[in-house]
């Protein structure tokens, strides 16, 4: 059976035949190639029918031809849905200007929002956004996109260092993160600079005052390096001297390194356990034969469910297990001798700045004791030495 | 002749597994339930009432009973009816029903 329901909502009636018989009717339709369904009995000679809006001038021939009678009843279909549409022309106007109207007014721009700036900035911004044409009441077709006035104001506005900008439904929002213009300190305040710790200087570079010492003297801390205080006597100026000082010093590091160790690496194998927890006690369910391995190493995940904020006594948990291998390795004494050294190198050089580097290093003496070696280093370092102070004004 | 041509479809249906309705010429129904009735291949119809469908065979008539008939859909040779079938039989061609 064909689905009919497309050919007959192009329009059909309900009619009634009177003065013929529904079978004669039938046969009739049949011959004529007049679609016809939903044929109800009422009594001898009558019944009501549905015919296609299209066969109606074949249906005339053969209300003559039969003889019948035919009333229509009810009229269906988009024809005579448009039909009495076109009746309420005001009413379909006024819905079509409703649409139209809703459409323009959704794509115009209701709000512009700044946020994040000072009211002076904010006041150029709005007049650069009203130069673009984006003021209240502008339709959004004939804007730029969000992205050309992002790129436009970042480079229009001096003060903005980012400016976000996005449309939600008819209202930009402008979000802007200003720029903080950091005037630099001025340095001027006069002052020395001094030793920070003893040490024999290294190099010596002076930008602004004056040299105090030579290469390869020893400064006690507090020494002046390079003077504030220029000029003779009579005229002399106070500044502030800069400059860089490095000098050399030394330090003599005490250290001990086992000959054995056991070092631990994982396998690789690893055994995932799932479990439930409630309350403190974990509960495994899976993967419960584990690894056949005597040095294991466990980590453990819990998840807590907490709906609401109430924590319940429930929760989930898993813990990886991963065999380890225990391997002892046997040092010899100048490698042992050797890990110190650099040891010794790494934990000094923390305690100064990132420019300063070990320039020699001497082993004073090695003993062997108990398993380990101890080791006596004498450390020679060079680093930034100078420390500025100011000149405090004397009478 | 005929009687022959007879006997040769009968045989056809009955070795040659085609289906009786095509080869014979015999209306399909396929009834759902006792409220819907698709009847193929009818030549006509002879007789309709809220409580009777008369259909013309090839050979003879198909007679259904019921209640509140309705014809959902006709189309050339295809019926579709609505209502409550209480009684479908066949009559040969002098109006005697076959038993």
């Amino acid at each position: 059976m064909k689905n009919q329901w497309l050919q007959r909502s192009t329009g059909h009636v309900k009619i009634r035949v009177t003065e013929a018989s529904a079978e004669d009717f039938i046969n009739d339709c049949a011959k004529r190639g007049v679609v016809v369904w939903g044929i109800t009995y009422e009594e001898e000679k009558m019944f009501t029918a549905h015919i296609l809006l299209t066969d109606l001038s074949k249906l005339k021939k053969m209300a003559k031809h039969l003889p019948c009678r035919i009333v229509f009843i009810e009229k269906r279909g988009i024809p005579f849905v448009l039909n009495k549409l076109s009746r309420r022309k005001g009413m379909i106007t006024g819905f079509a200007a409703f649409l139209l109207f809703l459409f323009v007014l959704s794509h115009m721009v209701w709000d512009i929002e700044i946020e994040g700036a000072s009211p002076a900035l904010e006041h150029d911004l709005t007049n650069a956004i009203h130069e673009m044409g984006i003021t209240k009441g502008k339709l959004q077709y004939f804007l730029p996109s969000p992205e050309e006035i992002q790129q436009k104001l970042t480079n229009e506005i001096d003060e903005i260092t980012w400016v976000g900008v996005t449309k939600q439904g008819s209202a930009y929002h402008f979000q802007i993160v200003e720029k903080e213009i950091v005037e630099e300190k001025p340095s001027n305040i006069s002052g020395h600079l001094v030793a920070a710790r003893k040490a024999v200087i290294h190099d010596l570079f002076v930008e602004k005052g004056k040299p105090m010492v030579t290469p390869n003297q020893v400064v006690e801390k507090g020494d002046i390096l390079v003077s504030g205080l220029i000029g003779k006597e009579d005229n002399a100026r106070q500044i502030s001297a800069e400059g860089s000082v490095v000098g050399e010093f030394w330090y003599e590091v005490n250290m001990d390194v086992p000959l054995n160790v056991i070092i631990e690496t994982l396998t690789g194998e690893v055994n995932r356990k799932h479990g439930i927890m409630i309350g403190k006690l974990f509960v495994p369910i899976w993967g419960l034969n584990g690894i056949e391995s005597e040095h294991i190493v466990e980590e453990t995940f819990t998840k807590r469910w907490v709906p609401f904020g109430f924590a319940l006594p429930f929760g989930y948990r898993y813990v990886n297990e991963y065999e380890m291998n225990a391997v002892k390795e046997e040092r010899m004494k100048e490698e042992a001798v050797s890990i110190a050294v650099k040891e010794s190198e790494k934990r000094l050089l923390q305690q100064f700045s990132s420019s300063a580097e070990v320039v020699d290093e001497k082993v004073l003496h090695q003993i062997v004791d108990g398993g380990k070696v101890k080791v006596s280093l004498h450390l020679r370092i060079i680093d930034e030495i100078a420390l500025k102070q100011p000149i405090i004004q004397g009478d | 002749m005929k009687r022959v041509q007879a006997w040769m479809k009968k045989w056809m249906v009955d070795h040659m597994d085609l289906p009786a309705d095509v080869v014979m010429d015999l209306p399909r129904l396929t009834m759902i339930g006792q409220f819907h009735l698709y009847i193929e291949n009818h030549q006509g119809v002879l007789r309709f009432t809220n409580e009777e469908l008369r259909l013309s065979l090839r050979e003879g008539q198909l007679v259904i009973k019921g209640e509140d008939f309705i014809l959902k859909t006709i189309l050339p040779e295809e019926i579709l009816l609505e209502g409550m079938i209480r009684h479908i039989s066949y009559y040969d061609e002098n109006n005697k029903e076959l038993k």
